[in-house]
């Protein structure tokens, strides 16, 4: 113990006397280790931080599969079926979720409101604090309006009652009674702060309506191999059976871990963040390695005494051991505090669309994570270090004179392919942020199909209702609005949409291509109609004002535009997105032909096509346009828009003015305000994320191999003392030592440069789902990177080679 | 061969001026065979370093075959060395990566001579020295005598009129010593015009000729007497 004790007594000295270096190394090691912590943190967090309920790894999600192969949602009956049928869960619910105006609280809010089924709460192994959960009566068809809320809604809105009997909320023109209170920290879906019955108004008898997730809690002893062929099973003899065989219907049924469904989008780009974070890591240790190796080359002398008096090699490797342990303590401890930092910065700048960044902290597994990298990193440093300086006859280090210095050479050695990996890692990493670089300038490059700037956007949720009488108020108090709105000083133009482009897509359906006179008159007729594969397309469905096409620049292809004609009482028509008449009417004229679009709204009148727009990139930059038909607000009202402002004035004055109009108009209606530019940037965010990191990285990763090349081409330069002295005295020039100094610096980068690119035509396809525009091998990319590294690496040698050039020889060969 | 008139070298230290060299005078014949003493620091290296073109941080003039190297341009001086000049060290400063031949060839490789021919004058000196055997081997894999012989090999390869020599026998024992001062005399005998510093009697003894140095001044040397007595005087005011 007094050994140990006396060794970092030593560590500690030895570290002191160089200052600077020793705070170079600290300094790199906070660095890597800091930065591995943070992403590290955000991994554990998103991806393996368990969900926060009882046997989290039990609860499953369950969908559909699709025709293409893909999960999709669950329609009604065939949830019902999987449910009554399967063996596997002890607890099954569906699930729903959509953001409406609710009031009847303390203030009318924009809120997150879920429908689920009954078993839902028991999935996940929670009960109320306060009040009951709901039964199989409340989700009847018919059953009274009852509502569970959030420990935020309640405290927030309600006042924390423990007597809910006098809490009612209005939800789409219901009243819904609060039975129940559920745990702080609840809140699934995300958000979600309210929660009703899915089936009070009864369910949709369609297969192919699919409204719905759905998760479900295995029984003891069943595996989820177990269950997904359970579920699958059902799913085929629903498909087997079904007379609704079109590409709606499901193929197959799908069961995975809930947690993996949802942070499944995100497992690749993260695991890629961590594997880059750990080759910065790399590259930082290789940086000390070398230092630690330069140090440890001088004290041969040291070691050589050592040795000479009784010292056996265990005791030197635990020396060094020590040294590394107490610079990686350090480096870790510094490490940890930046790492902070750097969740909070992280935090910031990550996209919304990631998921439970709630999880995000720098907890007690992620410090857990830090001790070991730290340990880790000190055991291969010391071990490296402790291997290279303990080798070979150390007695030799007491003998005087010029009989060689083949230590130094070899310490040189390893030095150099040291710096050859720090290079083929550095280029790998450069090129990756390269390559996203680029990417997200492509994508940047596309033509979004709308304008993005100057705009303002009004969201509007009026309750919801079925009522046929209530959708022309709807009509009515959206043309109302829109009117007013025009008259806000500065505002040009004023449109409304059921969803803009970017926040998360539009309902898409079948549609039937029919004249008037081949209506059905039952609705089997349809059924019949829809098997017919030249009557049907694909499309989204979008309800807007002919504003909205003026406020976000969509131009007008062909046709006209919804006018004055096209009234309440006016024969139904809509417009249709470019991409939809190429690909349904090809060389021919659609404007004048009719379909039926009523599957998504329930209204079954023919739709007349009077106009053609451009196509919008509706899902985002990367993702091709999008089929869409446009009906107008006013012949098809919907209760839920975002009314769009085009205006030069200031965003608040605008905001401000709009919200008092809206006020004016119903006080019990909450709104929120987003500038579209907003919007446009969020949809970037995923991508930005990356650009940012990854390039942050490989900037790192490139100083750091910079320091490397110029450390070791600089420590090279001062062990060749001797030898450069000797060339000049038998007639080098300074040319000639500077060509042969440069030259050796160049095939070490070289030889990095050559194992990097072999390991970037190997790693950069693990990047080929984020890149858009470019392949993971693009030789731009690849060619301008090995460039600038080259020529960075270059300078790192130019200067210990310069220096090389002043030697004096009369000095260098002075008899020591 | 060579008249050195006047030759000052000094050194600034953080007390002011140190010099290595004063006034010092000298004239070389072609062909002398000179040996350089004096006490440690008297300046016998500083003067061969002079002489090897490799300091040129000196006042005076120095005349090379007639050339004044004091008017002569940094590059220039190179070049002179580089086709007159030979120098063997007392550490012998072979370069520890290079094999016997790769270090005999070096000086070579700065000249502008073809390979085939370097590889002849190579072959030339590994037989002339007798070390054809030892071609591929590496210095650690030498004796010091040996070492010291690929030295002289390496500094004579071009066939320089001048060999310098800095304590070359002062890291070799009596025999091996022996060997390398026999050789010197050979190459003397050759044509070869060498000037040599030592500390020992009978490796001055190889010499035709011996000077003196003390504190930087030249105060003996047996080509000419007139000079011990005035030196004497000198030191002593």
């Amino acid at each position: 113990m007094s050994g140990l004790w006396q060794d970092f007594r030593y560590a500690a000295r030895v570290l002191g006397n160089n200052p600077g270096v020793t705070a170079i190394m600290v300094f790199t090691l906070a660095l890597a280790i800091g930065a591995t912590t943070a992403i590290f943190s955000v991994v554990y967090g998103v991806l393996l931080r368990p969900l926060p309920y009882p046997g989290p790894e039990r609860i499953m999600a369950v969908s559909e599969v699709n025709s293409n192969g893909r999960p999709s949602r669950l329609a009604d009956p065939n949830f019902d079926d999987f449910r009554d049928q399967s063996h596997s869960f002890q607890s099954i619910a569906k699930y729903t979720a959509e953001e409406v105006s609710v009031s009847g609280a303390s203030q009318p809010t924009r809120t997150t409101v879920a429908a689920v089924t009954p078993e839902f709460l028991t999935v996940f192994g929670v009960e109320p604090i306060a009040g009951r959960d709901f039964t199989a009566s409340d989700d009847q068809k018919g059953a009274a309006p009852v509502a569970l809320v959030s420990y935020g809604y309640w405290t927030q809105y309600l006042g924390s009652p423990q007597d809910l009997s006098q809490s009612h909320l209005n939800i789409n023109n219901a009243v819904y009674s609060v039975i129940g209170v559920l745990p702080a920290g609840f809140r699934f879906p995300d958000d979600v702060e309210v929660w009703l019955a899915a089936d009070r108004e009864g369910e949709n008898l369609s297969r192919t309506a699919h409204n719905y997730s759905g998760v479900g809690r295995l029984k003891d002893g069943v595996s989820v191999e177990q269950a997904r062929g359970d579920i699958s099973t059902i799913a085929r003899r629903i498909y087997q059976s079904s007379n609704e065989k079109n590409d709606y219907l499901l193929r197959d049924g799908r069961v995975v871990p809930l947690q993996n469904s949802i942070t499944g989008g995100v497992r690749s780009p993260l695991l890629i963040l961590l594997g880059t974070v750990g080759f910065l890591l790399l590259v930082a240790c290789a940086n000390v390695a070398n230092l630690l190796l330069a140090q440890a080359a001088a004290r041969e002398r040291e070691l050589s005494i050592r040795i000479a008096l009784g010292a056996a090699r265990g005791r030197l490797v635990r020396q060094f051991l020590t040294e590394a342990f107490l610079l990686s303590l350090i480096g870790g401890v510094l490490g940890v505090l930046a790492a902070q930092w750097g969740v909070a910065g992280l935090l910031a700048l990550a996209p919304e669309t990631l998921p439970r960044l709630d999880s995000v902290s720098v907890s007690v597994p992620v410090l857990l994570f830090a001790c070991l990298l730290s340990t880790a990193v000190a055991v291969g440093l010391g071990a490296f270090t402790a291997a290279r300086a303990t080798r070979g006859e150390l007695r030799n280090g007491l003998v005087e004179g010029g009989r060689g210095q083949a230590g130094s050479q070899s310490s040189q050695r390893v030095g150099r392919a040291i710096v050859a990996a720090q290079i083929a890692i550095t280029l790998v990493l450069v090129i990756g942020a390269g390559l996203l670089g680029r990417s997200l300038l492509k994508v940047l490059e596309v033509d979004p199909g709308f304008r993005v700037d100057k705009i303002v956007a009004m969201d509007v949720s009026l309750p919801w209702s079925d009522d046929p009488k209530a959708k022309p108020a709807q009509g009515v108090f959206f043309s109302n609005l829109i009117d007013r709105l025009k008259q806000i000083p500065g505002v040009r133009s004023v449109g409304a949409s059921s969803a803009l482009p970017m926040t998360g897509g539009l309902p898409d359906g079948m549609f039937l291509l029919m004249t008037q006179n081949e209506v059905p008159k039952t609705i089997d007729g349809f059924g019949v109609l829809f098997q017919q594969k030249e009557r049907i397309g694909n499309a989204d469905f979008c309800v807007a004002t002919d504003g909205y096409f003026r406020v976000l620049g969509i131009p007008l292809i062909r046709g006209r535009m919804f006018d004055e004609r096209d009234g309440a009482n006016a024969p139904h028509v809509a417009v249709i997105s470019e991409s939809l008449a190429q690909d349904r009417w090809p060389h021919k004229d659609p404007i004048g032909h009719t379909i039926e679009f009523g599957n998504m709204d329930g209204d079954l009148r023919l739709l007349t096509i009077v106009g053609v727009v451009g196509d919008t990139h509706e899902y985002g930059l990367d993702e091709a346009p999008r089929p869409t038909v446009y009906v107008n607000l006013f012949q098809r009202p919907s209760a839920v828009m975002t009314v769009a402002m085009l205006s030069d004035a200031d965003t608040r004055s605008v905001s401000s003015a709009a919200r008092g109009i809206l006020r004016d108009l119903n006080p019990e209606i909450p709104t929120r305000f987003r500038t579209f530019q907003q919007v446009y940037s969020a949809s970037l965010g995923s991508r930005t994320f990356n650009v940012m990191l990854i390039g942050f990285f490989g900037i790192t990763a490139l100083l750091l191999a910079t320091a490397g090349v110029f450390g070791v081409m600089a420590y090279s330069v001062s062990r060749r003392t001797r030898e450069f002295g000797v060339r000049v005295a038998l007639g080098a020039t300074s040319g000639d030592v500077l060509r042969m100094v440069l030259g050796q610096g160049m095939r070490t980068i070289l030889i990095g440069v050559a194992i990097g690119i072999v390991g970037s035509f190997a790693l950069t396809q693990t990047v080929s789902s984020l890149l858009f525009g470019v392949t993971a091998t693009d030789p731009v990319t690849f060619a301008g990177v090995t460039l600038l590294l080259i020529a960075v690496a270059l300078l790192a040698c130019y200067i210990p080679a310069r220096r090389a050039t002043k030697v004096d020889p009369t000095v260098a060969l002075r008899y020591e | 061969m060579i008249q050195l008139k006047n030759i000052d070298r000094s050194y600034k230290t953080g007390a002011g001026q140190t010099w290595v060299l004063r006034r010092v005078n000298l004239d070389i014949r072609e062909g002398e065979f000179i040996t350089v003493m004096g006490p440690s620091g008297a300046g016998k290296s500083s003067l061969l370093n002079v002489l090897a073109l490799l300091d040129d941080q000196w006042q005076g003039e120095y005349w090379f075959r007639e050339q004044p190297v004091h008017e002569m341009k940094r590059k220039q001086r190179s070049e002179l060395a580089k086709l007159n000049v030979g120098v063997v060290f007392q550490s012998y400063h072979l370069l520890d990566d290079l094999t016997v031949q790769e270090n005999i060839d070096l000086p070579l490789s700065y000249k502008d001579i073809p390979r085939a021919r370097r590889q002849s004058l190579v072959a030339d000196t590994l037989d002339r020295f007798q070390i054809v055997a030892k071609k591929d081997l590496y210095p650690s894999q030498l004796s010091g005598g040996q070492q010291q012989l690929v030295g002289v090999a390496r500094a004579v390869i071009h066939k320089p009129p001048l060999l310098l020599a800095d304590e070359p026998t002062g890291n070799l024992h009596s025999g091996q010593a022996k060997e390398i001062m026999e050789l010197f005399r050979e190459l003397n005998q050759q044509g070869t015009t060498i000037v040599q510093v030592t500390h020992s009697e009978a490796n001055a003894a190889y010499g035709s000729r011996t000077i003196q140095l003390r504190d930087g001044w030249l105060v003996a040397d047996t080509a000419n007497p007139a000079l011990t007595h005035s030196a004497e005087a000198a030191t002593q005011t």
